[in-house]
């Protein structure tokens, strides 16, 4: 049964030497991923998602625990893996600066065993589908970080990965180029049944625009896993609000709200609206058990010395959901990012 | 599951050739880089030529001018080992350019191909670029010192190629080695690379070396591949009791001690990639 996953892991861990003490980047995941599922991974910083695709992907050893890709294990089989997978990285300086796209693309192409024209062909068929063409016999060290991004990707799909796996892929793109390689990435899983996609993303737009299913890991742990449908729906027994005040409150601010009695969780979020409106401004999120316990957060908010300019009840996001699982927003640290009660 | 299985071969000897093939390319491309020629032109030929030169005119001075027959030992030894150092410091330079400044490692690592060839591709390309210095270096010996080519390709040949095995076995063991170590420890492996030279009997005959080093110099693959080829292309060996031993045996040294040395890398080689899984180190940055 597993061998018809496209990836199946069992109880994985990994552990790190790091110098005070070891660190436990995956804490037993277990994972199972259909062919032809495109499955995200959302987490905050450091919660264990590049060290599982590492692991996926052959260049990390578990601790411990079993991970099978396409059917084949991580540990012993790596040979049969690499055939058929592929991975990209986002948000780095990769590339042999010294060849041009196109070369470099035609000597991965080679690495997959490609013949001669059947790479060519291939390489060429790439640099038009990533929009390169331009870029095509001009240095690597010469290219913009997005163009590296879609030089990267590129290669990623020489091989005709049954798995593709993808870390942070639109790390460092701008908005343009993000939407188109999530194009691609679309169109790439419809060009043929069974494409499996594994990404990693902070952006949950993006999880939700490529995902079929997201599990949401914390500190090497898996917290929630479904559909985006079902995540959301694990929030919709709570009331979310959106509220907008001149300024954070004062003493105790957000822990004091987090604290009230029905509240569930209360974050700060920077979202659009709440920019340029005026510098000290601030957006909260905050989930309440029930509407009734909406009153004792205003009378709170206005007690220190804050004054609602906002608030609308909004619809559960993944965001919620995340925030709800991991107890911090997205870029929030744990010092400053709100808590739950 | 099983007709998935099939659609996935292991490594192939064609794929393998076919990744030793680009990786020569690829190591031209960087080695050679031709968008500096005056650069390429210093390190190629100057800088070789200029460290034989000032052996000879170290031992010139020493001899007072009767160097005669060691000053070929010298010069040959001297620019052979162009290749030794090209082969070691090359691959060393080129597992940790890839992972630390191309950054490409990991994903010719997650690649079909192994490392291996892609290794040796790159290696080779080296030998390319060194043989210019030894050629150079020759020459210079021939039209201004009084080197007499006394070419015997019969064992020139056999020599170069085993020579060549060998030390590219050497440097594919001080490539994993390398991967172990990080920035700071770069130097290790040319230190080793510099003390084979001593030991190895290019610029010292093995007689003079401490006795303690001595077995180490008759073990050394370096070692028979250099008299060979100094008996190959001057039609003598060197100094001592190595000179006097003959030609077969010689060979036969190269033969045993290539064929001992070079599994043995190999293995060290796949011990090392495996830690280098183990402790992540395949796409880690070191520096700084
Ligand atoms: N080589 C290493 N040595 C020691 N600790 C490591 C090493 N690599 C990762 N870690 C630690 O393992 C944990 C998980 O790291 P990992 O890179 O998998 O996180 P991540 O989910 O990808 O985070 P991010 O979103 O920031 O990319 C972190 O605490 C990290 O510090
Ligand atoms: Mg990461």
């Amino acid at each position: 049964m597993p061998d018809d996953l496209s990836i199946h892991a069992r109880a994985l861990t990994r552990v790190y030497k790091a110098k005070p003490e070891p660190v436990t980047a995956l804490g037993g995941v277990d994972l199972d991923v259909e062919p032809g599922e495109y499955f995200g991974l959302l987490g905050p910083n450091g919660a264990g998602k590049t060290t599982l695709i590492k692991i996926l992907t052959t260049l990390l050893l578990p601790t411990s625990g079993t991970a099978r890709v396409a059917g084949f294990d991580v540990v012993t089989e790596t040979a049969k893996i690499r055939r058929v997978i592929n991975m990209v990285a986002g948000g780095e300086q990769s590339g042999y600066g010294l060849l041009t796209v196109r070369e470099q693309l035609w000597m991965f192409s080679q690495f997959y065993g490609l013949p001669q024209r059947d790479g060519w062909r291939k390489v060429d068929g790439l640099i038009e589908v990533t929009g390169l063409q331009e870029q095509r016999d001009q240095k690597v060290r010469t290219l913009s970080t997005g163009q590296r991004q879609k030089l990267n990707f590129a290669r990623g799909l020489l091989n005709d990965p049954w798995v593709l796996f993808l870390d942070e892929p639109t790390l460092g793109l701008d908005v343009a180029a993000a939407r188109d390689l999530r194009e691609h990435t679309l169109a790439w899983k419809a060009g043929a049944p069974g494409r499996t996609l594994l990404l990693t993303t902070h952006y949950m737009v993006e999880a939700e625009q490529l995902c079929d299913r997201i599990a949401i890991v914390d500190r090497g742990r898996i917290l929630a896993l479904g559909t985006p449908g079902q995540l959301r729906r694990r929030v919709q027994a709570e009331s979310i609000f959106r509220i907008e005040l001149d300024h954070l409150p004062e003493n105790g601010g957000l822990d004091a709200i987090a604290g009230l009695p029905g509240v569930v969780s209360a974050v700060r979020t920077d979202d659009e609206s709440s920019e340029g409106a005026g510098a000290d401004r601030v957006a909260l999120k905050v989930a309440l058990a029930d509407d009734s316990a909406l009153t004792s957060v205003v009378t709170a908010v206005a007690e220190r010395g804050s004054h609602l300019v906002g608030l609308a009840k909004s619809e559960p996001s993944l965001e919620d959901v995340f925030v709800e699982l991991v107890g911090r927003g997205f870029g929030a640290s744990d010092e400053d990012g709100g808590s739950r009660s | 599951m099983t007709d998935r299985s099939a659609a996935v071969r292991g490594i192939s000897l064609a794929d393998a050739w076919r990744s030793f093939r680009t990786a020569i390319r690829l190591g031209w491309a960087i080695e050679a880089n031709w968008s500096d020629p005056f650069l390429f032109a210093v390190y190629t030929m100057a800088k070789p030529l200029s460290a034989a030169m000032i052996l000879v005119v170290m031992y010139s001075i020493i001899t007072g001018g009767q160097a005669g027959k060691f000053l070929q030992f010298l010069i040959v030894g001297a620019a052979l080992w162009n290749v030794v150092y090209g082969v070691l410091a090359g691959l060393v330079q080129s597992i940790l350019e890839d992972r630390e400044r191309y950054r490409m490692m990991k994903y010719v690592v997650v690649t079909p191909s192994s490392l291996f060839p892609f290794l040796l591709g790159r290696s080779l390309a080296r030998v390319g670029v060194s043989l210019v210095a030894v050629v150079l270096t020759l020459a210079v010996g021939v039209l201004f010192l009084g080197v007499e080519l006394r070419l015997n390709l019969l064992l020139l040949v056999p020599a170069s190629v085993l020579g060549l095995v060998a030390v590219m076995g050497l440097g594919i063991f001080m490539a994993g080695w390398c991967l172990q170590l990080r920035q700071e420890a770069w130097s290790y492996p040319e230190a080793i690379a510099g003390a084979m030279y001593l030991v190895s009997g290019a610029i010292f005959p093995v007689n003079v070396l401490p006795a303690v080093v001595q077995p180490i110099a008759w073990a050394m693959p370096t070692t028979w591949w250099l008299e060979a080829s100094r008996r190959g292309l001057v039609g003598h060996g060197s100094p001592g009791d190595i000179g006097a031993l003959s030609d077969g045996t010689v060979m036969l040294l190269l033969l045993a001690s290539t064929v001992v040395v070079v599994p043995l890398a190999l293995a060290a080689f796949a011990w090392f990639m495996r830690a280098a899984r183990h402790k992540g180190l395949l796409d880690m940055t070191t520096g700084s």
